[in-house]
């Protein structure tokens, strides 16, 4: 009797120490909130191209390698290491061992299927960056080799590229696509625990990682549309990071004591298109005999000398005004000779844009105005609206007749980004990748907006491509981007920055490629 | 009473056969959603691939028939960016929308009735006045306008009350609030009228005269039988809190279809939007119809009228 | 008072019909006049909505600054704030753009929005109203079950769709406006046509061999307008709070149009910060609905003599 007692009683002891213990480790356990302005798509992760949804896979996939966060060049997550073997081959070293979340090997051959998947697969809509790619070779369990079509000079940046997350192929396989979509299984530091589609996203640490695991227990993409509701649950202690601060707002911010802000890596560039062709897309049939007024050289040159791209930056909020279409992230050495305000209020010359209206045969003066239909769209969040009257205000200045047409963001991009639809100029947002800028350039694109053809500039775009000598390389772009601003069909603006907020016991440093992902986030 | 329920269901299947017409070919006023979707690098050729692979290429006509006979079997195809059923999106934030909609009622038909017996009893009188002017002025408040307020002063100043989500029981007050005083004039200014017609009748008159105290009277009498009128009221309220719950679930962040369908629209998920837009005419429909039933139960003139 | 009784057939009651045109012009002015000063809060409405018309109509000589004009280096500036370029009484928006110029802009750009939308609304719906309880049978029976799917669809998801799929432009979001609100009007007037077939004169009238057309605008018509006009001026405050909603959504007028609703969203990002960006646009349309609402409750109280003698 007495000896079941007391077995009892430890027993009991037990129990509560147990729970006393759990209690208190479960009060020890860190969560991290995200702010995430939405909508989220899918995380059956290569289908998609937006990248605010890969902000989420990145925690939950691996890729082959991926870039480093200061961009200094690439960090290997499945694999170890790669080498080039020469101008067209790469060889990418896996880590030995590593596997996914159920426990499926990521080998040599789930790489391949991966990558065969989302070069073949034309529904998907990373499916035109992944074309780079001749062949992929299983060399044995742990190598896997890659060959590009022609010699390729980025074939790091792509093979790190949107699409690039690695998923477990027997499992994909075994269930299907739509239940994959349902519950995903990546490789990632994070496993994904529970969601509710375009609204709450809860990951949590995976022991199995093969970096360790991670610091922060759970990391949660939470859905908040408003901007003043996402201040409102940081102010409230409800979610942990705000990924963009309006301006009025980052005073008040500063005052608090346990949040930090913290200067954002610019996430998109936005540019001038100018029609330089009628004969390409719907034109033709959507106003058969018009003659927009930017097929005339000195008419693009005027717009793009007319704008003072350091007030419009300042208009948008934060940005960083520019001449290219190159962004920051990617940069290679040339670009800053063509970045900041000292070279575009150099270049910004409403003189000079008058000038060149009167060369090109029109009389301001005399009501003899160049009449410019001029599209742009609206983003809930963001100032570009507002931009775009300034670009009417500073245009009207030097001489031109501006009809502005603002729509929102999606009817804009079924109704204006259709072949044709867009008349003399509209308002594009464009990453600023080398590898898809010189593409956008060359004669063989189709592109659905402008066509582009001017052979010498088309040949150069491609010698660039196919250029792996760094030093050789930067010498053509210097040539390519003469053009690019010559040639004025792109007009480029600026390059939107941004201010994040963030709890202060958290540490965190913004990514150099504007990237919200947290896999090596961790506690003060 | 049998021939009444029997009309009103072969309406109501009519009815619904003609949100089906509406709901497919509205989101496919602008030609299709494929230029949305695709990425500005895509090329025309890799555009019409798509177009092929989700069948935007075949005859309206012919998209209409797949999509009328899937929709039968509760198959509103598959989203096009979730890459999950569109009804399991829908169906997992219904209950969301429905919870709101509902506290959201009660919310109203709280501030509502109070106000209108106030008014009612003191009718003309300033009291009068001041009650209908609280009342309305949460209807002439746009509502996240009225949401983002509330915020500012329980989230960030008070810090009481969750600013997003539906995580804590909590949350859900902030919402109803902004939703439920919308429709709290139309029911406040409902319940003073019914009251007043009631208050005039003989056996409220009857009551008074046989020395039944005022609020006695006010509440056994006279007020239970001006609910009537304000349950088919909330019927048709209900059309506004739905709809209002596109605006206010954007605002806290709310799961719920409104919010759904917005991003679905944005981003020209289009059977997305067909399903969310379906079960909002559906739930209208289907409530109404059971108010209609209630209330031929309730009231004999009706079952009268329909037999 | 002159009064005939009917019967509703929509709610099977029976209730009092005043047909105006009885009614001595003097004597109709003095009733109006009278019924107005019963009604306290009928004033006060009256008074708002002659004020928001006042400011629609001199709008632009009351405005202190271009309402379009940007000063960059006086953004978000707070009521009060004055420098080179004038005094800015209720502050300044994003871009440098006096607060009170805006709001009295969009006064102008808000009514119009509202009432030919309304307009708009009206003539579909009543047209169809007019036809579906004319036509009776079958095709009565089909029109009224169109009308309950548009019905069913709430008013808000309607418009945020459609014009969320076309994308809306002043000129586009009015029409949006007006074709998806006619229901309310198609129903209450076939009500009416329903309620008036039944009556003596109309009935005469039909005996008499005139034709429907003549009897529908003859006779049937002007007891449709006072429902028609209560309904209306509801619809103005609910119109006017769409475009709030649409613009919230994105989904709204695009600048350089001004409007209260895009004030209110430009502001609301702000609402933490700049709490006059979106305060005083919301006070602009949160006191014109109300002075809508009041004016309608008292027409109702005029027009609709159920609650009248009350």
């Amino acid at each position: 009797m007495q000896t079941v007692s007391t077995y009892k009683a430890s027993l009991l002891l037990a129990i509560m120490l147990v729970f006393t213990l759990s209690c208190g480790l479960a009060q020890e356990e860190s969560e991290f909130v995200f702010a995430h302005s939405g909508p989220i798509r899918t995380m059956d992760a290569p289908v998609t191209w937006f990248g605010s949804t890969h902000w989420l896979t990145n925690t939950l996939y691996d890729c082959l390698i991926w870039r480093a966060p200061d961009n200094s060049g690439y960090v290997g997550q499945a694999a170890e290491s790669w080498e080039a073997i020469d101008d067209v081959t790469w060889r990418f070293y896996l880590r030995e061992g590593i596997t996914f979340h159920n426990g499926e090997p990521l080998d040599a051959e789930a790489v391949k299927w991966n990558l065969d998947r989302v070069r073949s697969r034309e529904d998907f809509m990373v499916h035109p960056q992944w074309q780079f790619i001749n062949e992929v070779t299983v060399i044995d369990e742990t190598i896997v080799e890659v060959t590009t079509n022609d010699p390729h000079a980025y074939t790091l940046n792509d093979i790190s590229f949107n699409g690039c997350q690695l998923l477990p192929p027997d499992y994909l396989t075994e269930v299907g696509e739509e239940e994959f979509a349902r519950n995903p299984v990546g490789s990632g530091p994070y496993q994904l625990v529970e969601f509710t589609e375009s609204d709450r996203y809860v990951f949590e640490a995976w022991d199995g990682y093969w970096g360790g695991e991670p610091e922060v227990d759970r990391i949660i993409y939470q859905v908040i549309p408003e901007q003043a509701s996402q201040i409102a649950a940081l102010l409230a202690g409800q979610v942990d990071f705000v990924p963009s601060v309006p301006l009025p707002d980052i005073e008040r911010l500063a005052a608090e004591s346990d949040i930090a802000l913290m200067d954002a890596a610019p996430s998109r560039l936005v540019h001038l298109y100018l029609r330089v062709e009628t004969d390409s897309g719907a034109m033709a049939e959507t106003y058969p005999d018009y003659e927009p007024v930017t097929l005339d050289p000195k008419i693009r040159q005027a717009v793009s000398h007319a704008l003072d791209r350091t007030l419009l930056a300042e208009v948008q909020g934060s940005a960083t005004p520019t001449l290219v279409r190159i962004a920051s992230v990617h940069a290679e050495s040339f670009a800053d000779q063509y970045v900041g305000p000292e070279i575009t209020d150099d270049w910004y010359d409403p003189e000079l844009a008058k000038q060149l209206i009167v060369e090109a045969g029109f009389d301001p003066d005399n009501g003899d105005k160049p009449k410019l239909f001029f599209d742009a769209m609206a983003f809930q969040v963001g100032n570009e609206k507002e931009v775009a009257e300034v670009i009417q205000i500073m245009l009207e200045e030097v001489g031109f007749e501006v009809d502005l047409n603002i729509l929102e963001l999606s009817a804009y991009s079924e109704q204006v980004q259709r072949p044709g639809n867009n008349r003399d100029m509209m308002m594009v947002i464009l990453g600023g990748s080398p590898f898809l800028t010189p593409l956008f350039y060359t004669c063989e694109w189709e592109q659905a907006n402008y066509n582009v053809c001017v052979e010498e500039w088309s040949d150069l775009g491609k010698q660039i491509l196919q250029t792996i000598d760094a030093e050789a390389r930067i010498a053509l772009w210097e040539q390519w981007q003469e053009i690019f601003i010559d040639y004025a069909q792109t007009v480029s603006l600026y390059e939107v920055t941004g201010v994040v907020a963030m709890d202060s016991a958290f540490e965190w440093q913004p990514r150099a490629d504007g990237w919200f992902t947290f896999r090596d986030l961790k506690m003060k | 009473m049998q021939t009444f329920i029997i009309t009103r269901l072969g309406q109501m299947v009519l009815t619904i056969f003609i949100v089906s017409l509406i709901v497919f070919f509205l989101v496919r006023l602008k030609g299709d959603p494929v230029s949305v979707m695709a990425p500005p690098t895509f090329s025309e050729s890799q555009v019409e691939a798509l177009r092929k692979a989700w069948g935007f290429d075949r005859p309206l006509v012919e998209q209409y028939f797949v999509f009328l006979r899937k929709a039968l079997t509760g198959d509103f195809g598959t989203s096009i960016q979730a890459r999950i059923p569109a009804m399991e999106l829908v169906l997992d934030r219904l209950l969301n929308t429905y919870l709101l909609a509902a506290v959201s009622a009660l919310v109203g038909l709280i501030i509502a009735i109070p106000l209108g017996v106030v008014s009612a009893l003191n009718r003309n009188s300033w009291l009068d006045i001041v009650a209908t002017m609280g009342a309305t002025l949460g209807t002439a408040m746009p509502n996240f306008w009225l949401g983002l307020m509330l915020i500012l002063i329980f989230s960030v100043n008070l810090r009481f009350l969750p600013a997003f989500g539906a995580l804590e029981p909590t949350a859900i007050i902030m919402p109803a609030l902004t939703l439920g005083t919308g429709i709290a004039a139309r029911l406040s200014r409902l319940t003073r009228s019914s009251m007043l017609e009631v208050l005039g009748q003989d056996y409220v008159r009857t009551a008074r005269a046989k020395g039944l105290s005022g609020r006695v009277v006010i509440i056994r009498h006279a007020l239970r039988n001006s609910l009537l009128p304000l349950v088919t009221a909330l019927g048709l309220q209900l059309g506004w809190l739905l709809g209002g719950s596109v605006v206010v679930e954007s605002v806290f962040a709310w799961p719920g279809i409104g919010r759904l369908m917005i991003e679905s629209i944005g981003v020209r998920d289009i059977t997305v939007v067909q399903a969310a837009l379906f079960w909002f005419a559906l739930t209208f429909i289907l409530i109404n119809l059971l108010l209609d039933l209630c209330y031929t139960v309730i009231d004999p003139r009706i079952q009268l009228k329909g037999s | 008072m002159i009064k005939h009784t009917e019967l509703d057939h929509a709610t099977g009651k029976t209730r009092r019909v005043v047909d105006k045109k009885l009614l001595p012009r003097r004597s109709r002015v003095a009733y109006v006049m009278r019924s107005l000063r019963q009604n306290r809060v009928g004033v006060l409405g009256t008074c708002i909505v002659l004020f928001v018309l006042f400011v629609t109509l001199l709008g632009p000589f009351l405005a202190p600054h271009d309402p379009l004009e940007h000063n960059l280096r006086a953004r978000f500036e707070p009521p009060g704030y004055s420098d080179a370029s004038g005094t800015y009484v209720l502050g300044t928006d994003q871009l440098g753009r006096d607060i009170l110029s805006r709001v009295i802009a969009g006064a102008r750009v808000s009514v119009f929005v509202g009432v030919v939308s309304v307009i708009i609304a009206g003539v579909i719906g009543v047209s169809y109203g007019l036809l579906s309880g004319f036509a009776g049978g079958l095709l009565d029976n089909f029109m009224m079950r169109v009308a309950d799917a548009f019905l069913a669809i709430p008013f808000i998801v309607l418009v945020v769709a459609v014009s969320g799929v076309v994308g809306a432009g002043l000129m586009t979001l009015i029409v949006i406006l007006g074709v998806t609100s006619w229901v309310t009007y198609a129903r209450v007037t076939r009500a009416e046509v329903l309620a008036a077939r039944e009556m003596d004169y109309v009935m005469a009238a039909k005996a008499l061999g005139q034709n429907n057309l003549k009897i529908m605008f003859k006779h049937i018509l002007p007891n449709v307008t006072g429902s028609i006009i209560v309904l209306a001026t509801s619809m103005v405050a609910t119109t006017m709070l769409a475009e709030a909603a649409l613009s919230f959504l994105g989904l709204g007028v695009q600048p350089p149009t001004v409007t209260w609703g895009l004030m209110l969203s430009d502001g609301r990002q702000y609402i933490g910060s700049a709490w006059w960006m979106s305060t005083f646009p919301g006070i602009a349309i949160t006191i014109t609905v109300l002075g809508v609402v009041f004016v309608g409750d008292w027409l109702r109280d005029l027009l609709d003599p159920q609650l009248r003698g009350q």
